[in-house]
């Protein structure tokens, strides 16, 4: 049998009531670093990206409890890959009482609900931590879980205008781009992590449990430090700028062959400079008094783009990119999802893995964002345990973690308290 | 929010050799959290970033880059000729006493000591390394930067989507704001940092911990990754658009305004005041107002123009309207959500006042983040660290010898 080094929060239990998706991301990456995470949900009001895809043709037949119109979106398939799920209905007492039974077993509670729900549901920090006084538990929400706007509607595309990032993003001539609409939740996801992370080492040291507030507008604006610095310090509060910097010329995507394909290229410093000169055939740039330093080049960057663009227009971005990279300059594809899906490199790093998903089938989903080295020699864990069915777990729940009796199981099964 | 809390990371050394943005800021986190960071800048030069704009005055009449005092703040600052004999030592010698090294792989030294194999040397250490495309792969080691992070991440081929994309369907593929892939990539490695030592301290056993930008990036942000790959659904800027919503001009600024569903259409014609336009049969039905978006636009954005953006956002929040404005530093910091949260900070470090930056983005009950001073010239704090780790008076001298001296 293989033996595989487990990860850093092995032994570690993550009681998950996250929907959608910030939340999810969070808990994902504790899956990834060896916890167990058991997502409690519930046929009642299963989370949203369980649905919205008409059911495939299972690669299997199917046992009676799968209801296959939850188990075939590949987003939720991603987004909870290595998790278990426990169904249970929360508006029952036993229920309610069940979930308490396995927080009293478990080290951290996560939920991105409206801020205040998980208190009406009976299940706020005060009754968390008096049922496991070292209880961590985390809320995400969009507004935190106090403040003049705690209940403000948010969506990640919200919260990029709120946060101040909104502003940063576009072209000086047009409007304001609709940005990344999971930047704001990605970037949410892995400081709450963080955050976890933090509790847990205090926890370590001291003993003690708490509750964390994470609000999704702060993570945005934490990071524009550039913006705020710059308009306090000189009185300008920075703009949409499209792709222009102030540290490299040439730094654009530009246009190549091929249906809405792109290169992006940036250029820092003399040495580069001439490198990119030589590679593009074009030596007289080098005497051009427009682009003659760093600072000419920046104030005339236009002018460079439109240089820059001729060269690419005609030529293929994979072969500009390994023409460059090969001098030093800083580029590459402006890669669609499915260049990143055909990318080699994302493959060996195990960015994607293969899942084996019990209703649809062997599926492609996103790996870890980091990787340990092993210390003992066997390999680390992989990841291989496909994102659950609903309910996938309430037998290992309610018999190995609960020690409760089959007689037990069955009857919250036939009363539909595990649903 | 502020309460006497503890400096969660109090007695932890953390070495960082690396500069601008991902090292750095993964440093500037765990000095938030108490441990006592130590940045050292090569013989070779300085951290690029004390030539990010913008600048402050400094006491003496020159300037210093804000944005590496607000990176660096709270982290001592060594330097000293790594090249030598002497100098290498010196420097194993520093990162022996350390219980974490977060670096970039640039120098010789990371390359040979602070590798996959870094538990040979140093058995409990966690070296981390943040590079753009990882460790290995057929990508480790190509340059890149935050525009190339971006392009590769796959944020830059979806923007902007939307009506900036349809006002200018030709204009290029955008990079995210700032540095947000090196910060991104910087979290994680911090993340992955904590996660590290938590074991650590039950195995005493370090790690080495390889973080690509790129591969957070991707994994982090890219669940459409699933559409494309099982139902052959490639989205473009083109296809990302809300078919109606989105941002759009208002009196005195911007605001962006999502209707996904019914309930947000029937919102937003109640704060509209239900016009006639509104009313008509064909905008009804979601795929049915879909069809007809340019007009539905055109109508909002019509009324929008005579509207103030913290009216509307007023009126949004009391109709269930998901309306945002498009808010600045300016309004950030004043605003009171964040006042009363304690969210922005003034920023002071060693001479330098920074001014106001968002702080520490969580609201723990039992942890509370320091908020680092701590100076920022280069070298400053190289004989008292070096005397530390047991250096002698003389061989300081003799390191720190082509040093310029502040």
């Amino acid at each position: 049998m293989t033996t595989f080094e487990p990860g850093p929060l092995h032994g570690l239990r993550v009681v998950d009531f996250c929907w959608v998706y910030a939340g999810p991301v969070m808990t994902r990456v504790l899956a990834d670093l060896g916890a167990e995470v058991i997502k409690v949900e519930s046929r009642k009001r299963p989370d949203g990206t369980r649905l919205g895809r008409r059911p495939l043709t299972p690669t299997v037949e199917l046992p009676p409890e799968i209801d296959i119109d939850l188990e075939c979106q590949p987003l939720n398939h991603a987004l909870n890959r290595n998790k278990r799920s426990l169904s249970v209905d929360l508006s029952t007492e036993e229920g309610r009482a069940l979930v308490l039974d396995l927080v009293k077993v478990s080290d951290v509670v996560t939920d991105n609900f409206a801020a205040g729900t998980m208190a009406r549901m009976g299940l706020g920090y005060s009754v968390l931590s008096s049922v496991k006084p070292d209880i961590i538990a985390l809320s995400l929400s969009g507004g935190g879980q106090y403040g003049r706007l705690r209940d403000v509607l948010a969506y990640a595309g919200t919260l990029a205008p709120l946060g101040g990032l909104g502003l940063l993003v576009g072209d000086a001539d047009t409007t304001y781009g609709v940005m990344s609409p999971t930047y704001g939740d990605s970037n949410a996801a892995i400081r709450a992590a963080g955050a976890l992370l933090i509790a847990l080492y205090h926890r370590r040291r001291t003993g003690e449990g708490q509750h964390i507030d994470v609000s999704e507008w702060e993570t945005t604006m934490t990071g524009l430090d550039e913006a705020f610095l710059t308009w306090q310090l000189t009185g300008n509060a920075p703009g949409r700028s499209g792709n222009t910097s102030r540290e490299f010329a040439p730094h654009n995507n530009y246009r190549t062959a091929g249906d809405d394909e792109w290169v992006a290229i940036a250029v820092r410093g003399d040495e580069q400079w001439a490198a990119l000169c030589d590679a593009v055939g074009l030596p007289a740039l080098l005497t051009d008094p427009r682009f003659a330093d760093h600072a000419a080049r920046v104030a005339n960057a236009a002018a460079l783009d439109v240089i820059v663009a001729d060269w690419t227009r005609a030529r293929d971005a994979d072969d500009i990119a390994d023409v460059l990279q090969k001098v030093g300059v800083a580029s590459f594809k402006v890669c669609s999802i499915g260049d990143q899906y055909g990318e080699e490199h994302f493959y060996q790093r195990e960015v994607f893995v293969e899942s084996e998903h019990p209703v649809v089938g062997v599926e492609i989903v996103p790996g870890r964002p980091f990787r340990y080295t092993s210390r003992s020699g066997v390999p680390p864990v992989p990841i291989s345990r496909p994102a659950p069915t609903m309910g996938e777990a309430n037998h290992y729940v309610v018999r190995d973690l609960l020690g409760a009796s089959e007689e037990t199981f069955e009857r919250l099964t036939q009363s539909g308290v595990l649903h | 929010m502020a309460r006497a809390g503890q400096s969660v990371l109090n007695g932890i050394r953390v070495i960082e050799l690396g500069g601008v943005a991902a090292v750095p800021f993964c440093g500037l986190m765990l000095s938030w959290l108490g441990a006592e960071v130590i940045k050292f800048e090569p013989a070779g030069g300085d951290d690029d970033a004390r030539r990010l704009a913008p600048f402050v005055r400094v006491g003496d009449g020159g300037v210093e880059s804000a944005m590496f005092a607000y990176l660096n703040s709270g982290k001592k600052m060594v330097s000293f000729d790594e090249t030598t004999d002497a100098g290498r030592t010196a420097l194993a010698d520093l990162v022996a006493s350390a219980t974490v090294v977060v670096h970039d792989g640039s120098l010789e030294f990371c390359g040979q000591s602070l590798g996959p194999t870094v538990g040979d040397t140093y058995p409990g250490l966690v070296a981390c390394a943040i590079t753009p495309y990882g460790w290995d792969g057929p990508h480790a080691g190509v340059p890149a930067c935050d525009l190339t992070t971006n392009a590769v991440g796959g944020d830059c081929y979806l923007n902007p989507a939307g009506l900036a994309h349809h006002e200018n369907p030709e204009g290029e593929p955008l990079k995210m704001a700032g540095f947000s892939a090196s910060y991104t990539g910087g979290l994680a490695a911090c993340l992955a940092i904590m996660a590290s030592l938590f074991r650590q301290g039950l195995t005493g056993l370090g790690d080495f911990i390889d973080v690509s930008e790129q591969d957070v990036q991707v994994s982090m942000s890219r669940e459409q990754i699933m559409w494309a790959v099982n139902e052959n659904v490639l989205e473009t800027r083109d296809t990302r658009a809300l078919p109606v919503g989105g941002c759009f001009e208002c009196k005195d600024g911007y605001v962006q305004v999502y209707v996904f569903s019914d309930e947000h259409w029937a919102a937003l014609r109640v704060i509209m005041g239900d016009p006639v336009w509104a009313r008509d049969e064909r905008y009804a039905a979601a795929l049915d107002r879909a069809k007809h978006n340019d007009e539905v636009n055109a109508g909002i954005e019509s009324w929008l123009r005579l509207k103030e953006r913290d009216e509307l956002y007023t009126a949004a929040k009391k109709h269930g309207v998901t309306l945002a404005p498009y808010l600045g530093p300016a309004d950030v910091i004043a605003d009171p959500q964040e006042v009363d949260r304690g969210f922005p900070a003034p920023f002071v470090v060693g001479d330098l006042t920074l001014g106001i930056t968002p702080g520490f983005p969580f609201a723990m009950s039992e942890t509370t983040p320091v908020r680092p001073t701590g100076g920022w010239r280069r070298g400053q704090d190289t004989a008292a660290v070096l005397s530390g780790v047991g250096v002698g008076p003389a061989d300081i001298e003799a390191l720190v010898a082509g040093e310029v001296s502040e």
